[in-house]
């Protein structure tokens, strides 16, 4: 094979590595994890990542020496047929097996602390998906859902700092995944299903809530907001909002934003 | 000629009928071509439906020339002669009948070019009035903000990175179309359709009946979005964004309701439009006033419930639920009459057929197989199934005081308050008892299961069941 060619493979894992060695630093890499769980998910990430990364580089390499070192025009030796060996064969369906079930038994307390491990708290707020926005519904004073004083808000998702968080999450019309990704949390919401959603932020501010299920045209404007707040302020913003809702007179000053 | 006549009727008829099915789109394309150029930039399109509506004889044929004019004068001739008994003046007829044929093309030929110069005069108008879609103008005396239409106005894409434009085309034009008429691609899939700006009529405000919204109202609908349709919220668009788009409605709604007023004027007054800028000006100030004076228009109720005012907590409760089951007598009674729409459990079954302003006048049967053109065929109205606990103006108490008091305008609800010409129905705290009712109605206890009438009906029918 041409000596341009076989350095053309060559470029692709020296490329590949180089990209991921460039992305961190140049900000396109994962979100900040505000979550508690968070760590595990970016754990397995990573030793997924480096595995296949090996195996990739290694592969990719030894493409490149074949290529490079029988090279048809210099190459005089006839060409010999095989028909495989059994103990290469045995051993290459074993160890992605082996591998993979190494990787089964991994991840499995990861997959509990988020699908599993529910917290032992009272439901914080009913998420709705709808195409194409995101109905929130909490509480309110007498900590009951379905009645007169659940606030309702859209779009706009509050939970209070390091606390367990319990959300219901359930849909309206179609699949929507109700995304966080700064908590490393993705759950599909799925019609006619009631289905909860855990977590616990480390830190306060304003985060992304987005659809990660193409939901329809409007998908792409599917955006919603988590804002993380001390206990109190969550508090405060919650009987602000619940005490707006009671209003029998337009308030005083127009509310800005 | 006679045994063929009854045929040759029929087949004119029946060529008439086709004619009628392929004029909506033609139209459309006749609107496009009067005022505008090529197909790059888009252009606001005339509002043909209604304009053929208010016109006397509904006829979409009168505002084009389709080829067949000799021909239907040719057919009214001989329908002349048919009708004549004395056989000398038939005679006559028949001698004439050259000469009339070609007056009579002329003349009806002359009517037609009358109306299509007429529509070119009509969007011409308009132009100097709004500009285009990509390039928007707007008079001084419109009160409209230029900066503001600006940012919403245009193609979505953005070529220049320092310019934030095409607001309207990004966000809202696949529902509300590019003249704001209602019928963007996504529109037909959508119950309720989306709102047709160019009527003026808004639902869901602050203010009285017939009131323009004001720019809170439209801002409020755009940022929570209307649950229970398709309008979502837009929340999240930085607020200057958002009062453009506001701005941006406004613009389209007015220059639908001054496209309407002149359509009215040039062809059912018949009148000339003479194309200066005081001419012009006069259109544009009825509805620039009705919008800059909505503010002045807003409902505030004078009173608040009683409950609301009492501190102690079982003094409140028991306030609440005797204006409750006052609420519950009032819903159900005469004077305030709700059952007879959201019915007597308020889930919004009643027989009736209601419709919006919009689809009232689609009645099928009326049109006939132009019918079959409309890009949105009729759609019925659901009145509010009440136990839902969904609102589409809004939940707060005050929102459903001002619902009850204004009515729904484009709607069939009617409103308590009083409006003129008419008394008040309700008094205010018996209006707040009714929302007070309303609002305890999803929470009542009782599961809301339609009655099982329908199935039972249908399964008489197949004979499954007894
Ligand atoms: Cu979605």
């Amino acid at each position: 094979m041409n000596k341009f060619w076989c350095l053309l493979f060559l470029a692709v894992p020296v490329l590949g590595v180089a990209a991921f060695a460039w992305a961190p630093g140049a900000g396109y890499w994962l979100p900040r994890d505000i979550s508690d769980h968070g760590w595990q998910i970016d754990h397995l990430f990573y030793f997924v990542l480096t595995l296949t990364g090996a195996v990739f580089v290694a592969t990719e390499l030894a493409l490149f020496w074949f290529a490079w070192k029988y090279d048809g025009r210099t190459n005089m030796q006839p060409v010999r047929f095989t028909h495989g060996s059994h103990d290469v064969e045995v051993l290459w369906t074993l160890a992605p097996a082996a591998t993979l079930v190494f990787i089964a038994i991994y991840q499995m307390n990861a997959w509990a602390d988020v699908k599993m491990r529910q917290p032992d708290v009272p439901v914080l707020a009913e998420v709705t998906a709808r195409q194409f926005e995101w109905r929130i519904r909490y509480p309110g004073a007498d900590g009951r859902f379905d009645t007169l004083d659940d606030v309702h808000v859209v779009n706009d998702l509050h939970v209070p700092v390091d606390r367990d968080i319990l959300i219901t999450l359930k849909s309206q019309d179609v699949l929507h995944s109700f995304f966080l990704p700064n908590l490393r949390i993705k759950q599909d919401a799925v019609p006619g299903m009631k289905i909860p959603v855990w977590f616990r932020a480390r830190d306060v501010g304003e985060f992304d809530l987005v659809c990660a299920e193409l939901c329809g045209w409007g998908h792409y404007k599917m955006k919603g907001r988590l804002t993380v707040q001390s206990a109190s302020a969550f508090q405060q913003w919650l009987a602000e909002t619940a005490a707006a809702q009671e209003a029998t007179q337009e308030p005083e000053v127009e509310e800005s934003e | 000629m006679c045994p063929s006549d009854a045929g040759e009727r029929r087949r004119v008829a029946l060529e008439g009928r086709r004619r009628r099915a392929a004029t909506c789109c033609a139209l459309l394309w006749l609107a496009a071509a009067a005022g505008c150029g090529g197909l790059s930039a888009p252009q606001f399109r005339l509002n043909m439906e209604d304009i053929i509506r208010e016109t006397p004889d509904k006829d979409p044929d009168e505002f084009r020339i389709t080829g067949r004019e000799r021909e239907q004068v040719r057919q009214g001739l001989l329908e002349e002669m048919r009708r004549e008994k004395d056989p000398q003046k038939i005679e006559q007829l028949e001698a004439n009948f050259g000469a009339a044929l070609d007056a009579g093309t002329e003349e009806v030929l002359k009517l037609k070019r009358d109306k299509i110069k007429k529509l070119k005069i009509l969007n011409t108008a308009l132009v100097a009035l709004f500009g285009t879609p990509d390039e928007p103008y707007v008079f001084p005396e419109s009160g409209l903000d230029i900066k503001k239409i600006r940012l919403a106005a245009g193609p979505a894409q953005t070529v220049n990175s320092n310019v934030r434009r095409g607001l309207y085309r990004q966000h809202c034009v696949h529902c509300h179309g590019i003249s704001g008429d209602g019928a963007g691609p996504t529109a037909v899939f959508l119950n309720p359709y989306p709102r047709d700006y160019r009527q003026g009529k808004f639902k869901f405000k602050s203010t009285e009946f017939a009131a323009k919204p004001t720019d809170a109202d439209l801002l409020h609908t755009l940022t929570e979005g209307i649950p229970g349709t398709a309008m979502p919220s837009f929340k999240l668009l930085p607020l200057d964004e958002r009062e453009a788009l506001v701005e941006y409605v406004k613009y389209l709604s007015m220059r639908g309701e001054v496209e309407l007023a002149m359509a009215r004027y040039l062809f059912v007054d018949e009148e000339d439009l003479e194309l200066s800028r005081s001419t012009l000006v006069e259109f544009l100030a009825e509805s620039a006033e009705s919008w800059s004076s909505a503010a002045e228009h807003v409902v505030r109720p004078q009173t608040q419930p009683a409950h609301v005012a009492a501190t102690d907590p079982a003094e409140k409760a028991r306030l609440l639920a005797e204006s409750i089951e006052r609420g519950r007598k009032l819903f159900a009674g005469e004077k305030a009459a709700c059952v007879k729409c959201h019915g007597p459990t308020g889930l919004g079954d009643s027989e009736d057929k209601l419709y919006d302003d919009w689809n009232k006048d689609k009645d099928p049967e009326k049109f006939g197989a132009e019918a079959a053109t409309w890009v949105l065929p009729r759609q019925q109205l659901r009145p509010r199934n009440l136990r839902l606990g969904i609102y589409r103006g809004g939940r707060r108490p005050l929102d459903l005081f001002r619902r009850i008091y204004t009515g729904i305008y484009g709607g069939p609800m009617p409103g308590a308050g009083p409006s003129p010409g008419r008394e008040a129905t309700l008094s205010e705290e018996e209006i707040w008892s009714v929302v007070d009712y309303i609002r305890s109605l999803p929470y009542e206890g009782q599961v809301a299961v339609p009655p099982p009438r329908q199935l039972t009906q249908r399964s008489r029918q197949s004979g499954s069941l007894p």
